[in-house]
């Protein structure tokens, strides 16, 4: 069993009372977590792990040290209070360092289930099973991993603030390849609930996509209308809210800036079918209601109908912008269309239809524009239907630009990126979409 | 920035080549690893990022050998007629196995004439990566040298980060596509 509130409340309690610094935050992580990782068609691994570790932060002036310690006895306790307040008196002042929250009221919302929490070896191992009978029987190899957590975070300040939160994960992916080497098909899915999580569904899409992904040809980079899966979507619209800063937009750094000075807040930046926000209590990914300084969360529209409508402001920078902290959100969502994924594709002439997304990294943040791959599987759409796998292109984009040329969604559903946001800790539910004039800039020869 | 004594395994690390004279040589390797290529030894290459975590084969450093010949940036600068001069790493982007490329830098330059002329903006570079490294031509010697990395390299499932690090030599590439960034 993971520890209760009771227990990580004696914890943090006893942690404070040995500190000797002006303020000091205590944070306790961990709980315990269970997988089995396959490769080849065979089982190569499983484990399960439990173990908590404390971060205790000693301020002192502006002047803050952090020791984590993983063993809880009072003497180690008191060897990393006194460790972490060393620290502080040995570190430059930090100008921004700001003081440490006091009580807070946090909403209540249910985000650990029992069938999570107490998920088998046996049903890990049938999630796996479910993958490798259907590999073999479509003759192509597959490898991936199944995670099953139920995890505790909690914060704690010596100014009166405490939060507990418990949490439970089912995190299933995979990938499956022809063996010949020229197909591959992936498909990631992350839930707090067991009973969400269909691994025979996943198997399936993935080694269907292998399958139908062999022998790819090259097409011409450049611009295409591209049907973008959940998985694609979700790093769009997370490349987008990552660079939503105030500070950034506030120093004219990023795309949220308005020339002149000051931000976008209030401008329509993208097409007003979109609409992103984030919200503790959204029932398809329920997160704690507190961030990682004790902040309580809130619903907070980052787009709404294609408006700017908020910046994150750290506590630092809303103090001296006179505007409210905004605590660190713990999912995104996107709101969805009334589209099928086969209306998506039926109103495509030429394009491309997109599985997932891979190593995407900023190149202009005064644009936003982003570069990155597709990989495991990418189509061609031709007169409404997928007609032929092609091969993996690179492709130079802004979010912004994306956002702006969308025209069509299906609705939302939790979606786990390629390059991993969506996992268990960030959850993000977002549709698939249709998006005019995507720039591909460069073909791939990596299957 | 990423040397050890010895591995997570625990064994005893060595420098060991990985290309010579341009032909790939050797494997990074654990202790799991080296038998099934039917070495005796693995090369020290078993990592975790925490005492908690279980290490896995990645490396603590890779680096570009310079020169042997005293070969200086100036003389690589003015043996260039016409090319693009990259200064520092920014962003990178490579695909899951490795052939298609596109990283951007710290500052780009125009190089004409065997002169630096101005500073260029919105630049990147893109290539295949055998191909890339074929269209090597010039190499910088020892004083060129620089060791640059990383604190957070990710590589694993669950995923782990580590430090890495990276020596080179000024080096010149031919033929290399150069991209416009700017929208």
């Amino acid at each position: 069993m993971i520890w209760t509130r009771e227990q990580a409340k004696a914890l943090t309690d006893r942690a404070l009372s040995f500190s000797k610094a002006e303020e000091t935050q205590v944070t306790l992580t961990g709980g315990d977590r269970a997988n089995v990782r396959f490769a080849r068609n065979s089982v190569t691994t499983a484990g399960a792990s439990s173990g908590y570790s404390l971060a205790v932060s000693a301020k002192i002036g502006q002047r803050v040290g952090t020791v984590t310690a993983s063993e809880f006895s009072d003497a180690s306790l008191q060897r990393a209070v006194r460790n972490a307040e060393e620290i502080a008196r040995l570190s430059p002042e930090n100008p921004e360092a700001m003081p440490l929250v006091g009580p807070q009221t946090y909403a209540t919302i249910q985000t650990y289930f029992e069938d999570a929490a107490g998920a088998s070896p046996e049903w890990r191992a049938g999630a796996v099973r479910a993958a490798l009978d259907a590999a073999k029987e479509k003759n192509v190899d597959a490898a991936g991993f199944v995670e099953t957590s139920a995890q505790v975070q909690a914060v704690a300040t010596s100014k009166g603030q405490f939060g507990y939160g418990r949490f439970t994960a089912a995190d299933y992916n995979l990938t499956a390849r022809t063996t010949d080497g020229t197909g591959s098909g992936w498909a990631s899915k992350s839930y707090n609930e067991l009973r969400l999580l269909d691994p025979r569904a996943l198997a399936s899409a993935a080694i269907d996509k292998a399958a139908r992904s062999h022998s790819p040809v090259a097409i011409e980079p450049g611009k295409y209308t591209v049907v973008l899966e959940p998985a694609a979507m979700a790093d769009i619209i997370a490349n987008l809210a990552f660079a939503a800063d105030a500070r950034q937009a506030d120093e004219g750094r990023s795309f949220f800036s308005k020339k002149g000075g000051g931000t976008r807040i209030g401008e329509a930046v993208v097409n007003e079918k979109v609409t992103i926000f984030s919200d503790p209590a959204h029932p398809m990914a329920p997160v704690l209601p507190f961030d990682g300084e004790g902040l309580p969360l809130q619903r907070i529209d980052w787009v709404s109908k294609g408006v700017l409508k908020n910046l994150s402001y750290s506590r630092y920078w809303a103090q001296k912008q006179g505007k409210t902290a905004t605590p660190q959100p713990g999912n995104l969502v996107m709101e969805g269309g009334k589209s099928t994924m086969d209306e998506l594709i039926a109103g495509v002439e030429r394009g491309v239809l997109v599985t997932r997304f891979w190593y995407i990294r900023s190149l202009d943040p005064q644009t936003l524009l982003v570069t990155g791959l597709t990989r495991d599987g990418l189509f061609l759409i031709e007169k409404g239907k997928v007609s032929r796998p092609v091969k993996n292109m690179r492709w130079n984009e802004s979010p912004v630009f994306a956002l702006n040329n969308l025209d069509a969604m299906t609705a939302s559903e939790r979606a786990v990126s390629g390059e991993g946001v969506g996992g268990a800790g960030f959850s993000i539910v977002c549709p698939a979409a249709r998006i005019r004039e995507f720039t591909f800039a460069s073909g791939s020869d990596a299957v | 920035m990423a040397t050890c004594g010895y591995d997570d395994d625990g064994v005893k690390t060595t420098t060991f080549p990985i290309i010579k004279d341009g032909v790939f040589v050797d494997y990074q390797t654990t202790r799991d690893q080296a038998h099934l290529i039917g070495q005796k030894a693995s090369h020290g290459c078993s990592y975790a990022d925490n005492w908690s975590s279980v290490p896995f084969q990645r490396m603590p450093n890779v680096s570009l050998q310079p020169n042997e010949k005293p070969v200086t940036e100036q003389d690589i600068i003015a043996a260039t007629e016409d090319g693009v001069y990259v200064k520092g790493d920014s962003s990178y982007s490579i695909d899951h196995q490795r052939y298609n490329f596109q990283f951007s830098g710290q500052t780009f330059w125009e190089v004409k004439n065997g002169k630096i002329t101005t500073q260029l903006r919105d630049a990147a570079y893109h290539a295949n990566t055998p191909e890339f490294w074929k269209s090597l031509d010039m190499l910088g010697g020892k004083a060129t040298y620089e060791l640059g990395g990383a604190f957070s390299d990710g590589k694993g499932q669950p995923v782990q980060s580590n430090s890495v690090s990276h020596g080179c030599p000024i080096a010149r590439f031919k033929n290399v596509d150069i991209l416009n960034t700017a929208r």
